[in-house]
């Protein structure tokens, strides 16, 4: 081999590893490729040691297969940031990974590690398995007036200065009713503060109808404020601009975000999540539930 | 002889048996020190406007008060003086002193006088300011990424600013750390020999801004560097780490 002419090549391989992890995982990844030279110190166990969160929780017995050799820092990131198969904690209620652009960690909670009010009485919710889900079980919405999901996580358990998003994840069937409207409530809180918001688990999209007219479809149980016109024609709604609309993700799931929050770290308390739909008084149906999902939120 | 008073900060307090020796070998001390007081002083007090490093008196101050600043020697003979506040940012030298092994000249081989000129500048506008424990604490042993923009408005929590920089120190050393390639790296390595983790931190963190978000080619041309993979070599590399490449 030719020998280095490169002023970059008298830095010895840890002090380019040390700056290579000051960048970012990507930014290792992609170092690799320069040179060889390049590709020993970013491939290093001591870039990718600072790419990975201090602190991991525990994980389920099993889930991270033990090979002969042990894997490398930089094979444990990717698999732990491998977003498509996420890591169950021991409960097996909550899965993690690790967001591949920064290490930050991210959760799903589970169905059953949610609080869903009437989720225990058979004639409102059921709980059926779900082959694209990771959790054994999944909720699945009957009929309910009270329409009251909520969920928390303990601060400890995500990264520190880092914005998170919450997001409901689930789908809607056919024979969906009342999930349209009226919209939903969604409010994340961190102690005692807390910012809630307007969203809509099923949003059509056409235009007809005018922006948070009542549909005619909707029957409500106890009797409405008299000044609402009905309408003889079962027509979508349209929301106004700011209630928050469903996404499609990649696994076939939809997803609803529910708002956002940094997390300074440090603290002790909990992360307190809700999706809830009590004053209307309307019958909803057709929803299933797999979680909801807290992960980094992109900036911008 | 009183010290001009510090630009950037309260100036700091004598020691109340203030030590006339000390100032006469202060002020016989070599011109590297700058503005910055050798003589006879306990670090600043803590004050609000303070930075976010805890400053306490130093024990060791009055005896380094006491003493000439020691001499380093660079690979070409050339003597750099150092004084000893500021030879404290350096754990080599800081053992040295404590060892009372640091009266005569100190080689520092394979550092050019040049770069050794550099070095203790930074460590004489650092020195005074330098608490090793609350660097320790402030530095994160798993650095964090680039900062992200600020939380959008909708965010719960509100994101409270705090300086943790009044003596100017992050501008300082902005401009300190702008030289050419091959100057930063020659600073680097002579951080790495005399184990200044802050000078080795601004150091390597400046070549990490820039190799952050660039494509291989463009960090071989910044920095020169020869390709010798094979495009099938390299090809693979690329498929193996494909998500890094996908914009």
């Amino acid at each position: 081999m030719e020998p280095a002419t490169c002023e970059i090549a008298r830095l010895p391989e840890e002090l380019l590893s040390a700056a290579l992890a000051r960048t970012s995982p990507r930014d290792a990844c992609r170092a690799a490729a320069v040179s060889p030279a390049f590709r020993d110190a970013a491939d290093s166990d001591a870039v990718w040691a600072c790419f990975l969160p201090r602190d991991l929780p525990p994980l389920a017995d099993g889930e991270l297969l033990h090979p002969a050799t042990p894997p490398s820092k930089k094979d444990l990131f990717l698999r732990l940031s491998d977003h498509d198969n996420p890591l169950l904690l021991p409960d097996k209620l909550v899965s993690m990974w690790l967001d591949r652009e920064t290490g930050a960690k991210c959760y799903m909670l589970s169905a059953r590690d949610l609080t869903i009010i009437w989720g225990d009485t058979p004639q409102y919710w059921t709980w059926i398995p779900l082959p694209d889900s990771r959790f054994s079980e999944c909720a699945q919405l009957l009929h309910v007036c009270w329409f009251d999901i909520s969920g928390k996580i303990p601060c400890k358990m995500l990264s520190q200065d880092t914005v998170y998003a919450a997001y409901i994840v689930f789908k809607v069937n056919e024979n969906s009713l009342g999930l349209d409207y009226p919209v939903q409530e969604a409010s994340i809180s961190v102690g005692v503060t807390s910012l809630t918001r307007k969203v809509c688990l099923e949003h059509n999209d056409e235009d007809e109808g005018e922006a948070g007219a009542v549909p005619g479809h909707y029957w409500p149980v106890r009797p409405h404020p008299p000044q609402r016109t009905r309408r003889r024609n079962r027509r979508a709604v349209r929301h106004g601009e700011n209630v928050g609309r469903p996404q499609k993700r990649a696994d076939g799931w939809m997803e609803l975000e529910l708002g956002e929050f940094f997390n300074e770290g440090g603290e002790d308390g909990e992360v307190s999540f809700s999706l809830m739909e009590t004053k209307g008084g309307n019958w909803k149906s057709g929803l299933i539930v797999q979680g909801i999902e807290i992960r980094r939120k992109k900036s911008g | 002889m009183d010290s001009t008073a510090d630009p950037k900060g309260k100036r700091p307090l004598y020691q109340e048996d203030g030590l006339a020796y000390a100032r006469a070998a202060a002020a016989a001390a070599s011109a590297t020190a700058a503005a910055a007081p050798d003589e006879e002083e306990a670090k600043p007090k803590p004050k609000p406007s303070s930075s976010s490093e805890e400053a306490k008196p130093e024990p060791e101050a009055e005896d380094q008060a006491e003493m000439p600043p020691l001499v380093l020697v660079a690979e070409d003979g050339v003597e750099v003086s150092i004084s000893r506040r500021a030879a404290r940012m350096s754990h080599m030298l800081r053992l040295l002193m404590e060892d009372s092994c640091a009266d005569g000249p100190i080689p520092a081989p394979n550092v050019h006088s040049d770069i050794l000129d550099l070095v203790v500048q930074y460590c004489e506008k650092h020195g005074p300011y330098y608490d090793p424990e609350a660097s320790e604490r402030a530095r994160n042993p798993f650095p964090p990424f680039p900062v992200e923009l600020t939380p959008t408005v909708s965010s719960i929590k509100p994101v409270t600013y705090v300086d943790p920089d009044p003596h100017g120190l992050k501008d300082w050393d902005k401009d300190f750390i702008s030289l050419d390639n091959s100057t930063l790296f020659e600073v680097i390595l002579a951080a790495n020999y005399l184990n200044i983790e802050d000078l080795l931190d601004l150091g390597t963190t400046t070549v990490a801004d820039m190799m952050r978000g660039k494509k291989p080619e463009e960090i071989r041309e910044i920095f020169e560097i020869e390709n010798d993979y094979t495009p099938e070599q390299e090809a693979e590399l690329r498929k193996e780490n494909a998500w890094a490449f996908e914009d």
